[in-house]
């Protein structure tokens, strides 16, 4: 089932990618809208660390700075357990490789609070320990970084990798990156509103 | 320009992990029910012979490398039988810490046992530790020596179960659990009885993690030998000699133990 969710992902953005060689697309200039509190994106996201399937909204300011929301599901059969997670991300864009009216690559990096509503974790650290005694077991940060690519005027795709804070350590114990035992990586679709 | 960005960012997205969620508990296959498979192995060792050493080693959590580099550096020797991790392998009870720490004992040439700790109990913890190693309390038998391996995390797994302590222990035992009988997750009468159910079983050694940044390493109590191994951290573990007339004897190793102290 994975290798095949894998495989139709990969034949839409097969297929997206395949339309773009033709067009010039005027991208939508988020930001601007008249309600801030109106999402200006609409996402869905595939791992890094959301679920295995995750759902939400963004909000992007002046091309620089976005803030997304999504509700991710992971089901037993991936995870052990059912996992319900929400992944709240402050993303920063550092520049853009193409111009604003035909495809746009964009790197981002970002952090992300990811919290999971289960009974077997906890926010704040339950009777029977003594006060502090271990973090909030319901909440993992995680540092990010990824690429959207604007592949049509309201869409766009997301290649991002996720190491939570407490893979770190693998970094700082072994004074590498291996990615075989560290983060994640991801694909989400965002739809421009 | 945008294919070849296309395709990297797919080589990218394949080249790297694909992890759901930081609470996954579901342990890869070859890092399931590693007691038994350890124990297995075990028992089909020959020569169960005194006198015999046993590597210990307690909190790996957070230093994965480390954890690796000292298993390494315990395939080099030649006089270790078996492997005893007195807990706390994670930080946060998380998959991902579970599987840096099987891997790094996977890599081991003489079989190791494990006994949990109470951070391994965070989050999912308990769950994966089931099922990536076994039974929370345990024992097993090496030349006649009854290894008692005991789950006394209180704070996580409710009150401590000293009736299984009285029930399995001998005076052919040596005693192994993360939590060391000092006051801190137990009240000081819990640790009288304790004390007490080990006196008057006249067991061989009591050994433990937990706390092996904060406290003497070892003491004497009734005649029965105490230890808390060093946290794991800067490669440090120690060996414990087990001799035919019950007496035991320790050292302090650090990398590939060529400075005993």
């Amino acid at each position: 089932m994975k290798i095949l969710s894998l495989s139709v992902m990969l034949f839409a953005l097969l297929f997206q990618t395949s339309t773009l060689a033709a067009q010039e697309i005027t991208v939508l200039k988020r930001g601007e809208r008249d309600n801030p509190w109106v999402p200006n994106s609409a996402i869905t996201q595939h791992a890094a660390y959301a679920g295995y399937l995750a759902a939400g909204f963004g909000y992007e300011w002046r091309d620089t700075w976005a803030v997304d929301l999504l509700y991710g599901y992971t089901p037993e059969e991936f995870a052990g357990e059912a996992v319900h997670s929400w992944t709240l991300k402050s993303l920063a864009y550092i520049g853009a490789v193409g111009s604003r009216d035909v495809v746009r690559v964009r790197p981002y990096v970002g952090l992300s609070i990811n919290y999971s509503p289960d009974s077997e974790l906890f926010l704040q650290v339950p009777s029977q320990y003594p006060a502090g005694y271990y973090p909030a077991s319901a909440v993992r940060p995680a540092l990010i970084g990824g690429l959207e690519v604007r592949v049509q005027s309201q869409l766009a795709i997301g290649f991002e990798f996720a190491v939570l804070d407490s893979e770190l350590a693998y970094a700082t114990d072994s004074k590498n990156f291996d990615p075989e035992y560290m983060g994640s990586s991801g694909l989400s679709v965002r739809w421009l509103l | 320009m945008k294919t070849a960005s296309f395709l990297l960012s797919c080589a990218l997205l394949t080249a790297c992990g694909e992890r759901y969620s930081p609470w996954e508990s579901d342990p890869p296959s070859h890092l399931k029910n590693l007691t038994a498979e350890q124990l297995s192995a075990l028992n089909e060792m020959p020569e169960q012979s005194f006198p015999f050493t046993v590597a210990v080693m307690g909190d790996p959590q957070g230093t994965p490398k480390d954890l690796q580099r000292v298993v390494d550096s315990i395939n080099r020797r030649t006089d270790v039988k078996f492997i005893l991790v007195l807990g706390d392998l994670t930080d946060y009870g998380l998959l991902h810490e579970y599987v840096w720490a099987g891997e790094a004992l996977k890599r081991s040439r003489v079989p190791f046992l494990t006994v949990v700790g109470n951070h391994d109990a965070i989050a999912h913890g308990k769950q994966i530790y089931n099922q990536m190693f076994g039974a929370f309390d345990y024992t097993f038998d090496y030349a006649g020596v009854k290894f008692v391996m005991w789950n006394n995390n209180q704070f996580e797994f409710g009150e401590t179960d000293f009736s299984w302590l009285e029930r399995v222990t001998d005076s052919r035992s040596v005693v192994n659990s993360h939590v060391p009988p000092v006051v801190d997750v137990h009240t000081q009468p819990q640790i009288d009885r304790w004390l007490d159910v080990n006196r008057r079983a006249d067991i061989i050694a009591s050994l433990h993690g937990h706390r092996g940044t904060q406290i003497d390493n070892g003491w004497q109590e009734n005649g029965i030998p105490y230890y808390i191994v060093p946290k794991l951290s800067g490669r440090r573990y120690s060996l414990v000699t087990f001799h035919e007339d019950r007496s035991v004897s320790f050292q302090y190793c650090r990398d590939d133990c060529g400075e005993l102290q």
